[in-house]
């Protein structure tokens, strides 16, 4: 405890705490991905999504950067086992269906339109 | 009839969405969102500081943002969208935007 009262030791203190509070908005991010996932429609999802949302606020107000940690460990060790198998992802983004399926051509390659009117009759 | 059809399947697609489309949608996903005074929401509100709202409030209105413009958000880029005009000039220069 008197480690943190220096003035390093405070800023590492907020460090972590920032470093903390983004892996929470993370995976509460992909949580909330995931139920939609899981629970298809929307009335369902939105039930399921408040309770997500309950149970993340059980612990709004820990202070200890270790209880902290340890209730992030715990979060993504749940997240691990009941994400869904196949996430719906956006179809052009990277984890998406149709990512790089028509990518475009490089400058080289000159599209000509001619619309048939090559030489048939010579052929 | 058949010429506004393919008149129809035959013009280009937009790429992307108009500032002011961008702006009045972004306005009322943020406004549907239960914990917003609707009547504190301005065009530069910042969700933190003027609207009061939780970080993990602002993960569910940017989840809000990329249902409703069909988007993909890296978790990167989630992390800065923490204000109005900040959502609003990223949809609006995203070229994949519905």
């Amino acid at each position: 405890m008197s480690a943190s009262l220096t003035i390093a030791g405070l800023a590492s203190l907020a460090a972590r705490r920032d470093a903390q509070r983004r892996r929470v908005c993370r995976l509460y991010r992909k949580a909330l991905h995931h139920t939609l996932d899981w629970v298809i429609f929307r009335e369902p999802f939105y039930k399921e999504a408040s309770k997500l949302r309950a149970r993340f606020d059980v612990n709004k107000d820990v202070v200890d950067v270790d209880a902290i940690e340890r209730l992030i460990v715990k979060g993504e060790a749940e997240f691990k086992k009941f994400q869904h198998p196949e996430p719906y992802a956006v179809p052009w983004s990277p984890e998406g269906v149709t990512y790089a399926r028509n990518p475009p051509l490089p400058a080289e390659v000159v599209v000509v339109k001619d619309w048939g009117r090559e030489d048939w009759s010579t052929h | 009839w058949g010429l506004l059809w393919r008149r129809w399947m035959s013009a280009p697609a937009q790429d992307g969405i108009s500032e002011k489309e961008a702006l009045d949608r972004v306005m009322m996903i943020v406004k549907a969102h239960p914990k917003v005074n609707p009547a504190k929401l301005t065009q530069s509100s910042h969700f933190m500081n003027d609207l009061g709202l939780d970080s993990l409030d602002v993960v569910e209105i940017v989840m809000g943002f990329e249902e409703e413009f069909v988007l993909y958000i890296p978790d990167e880029v989630a992390d800065k969208l923490v204000s109005v005009p900040a959502a609003v000039d990223f949809v609006a220069k995203h070229p994949k935007a519905k």
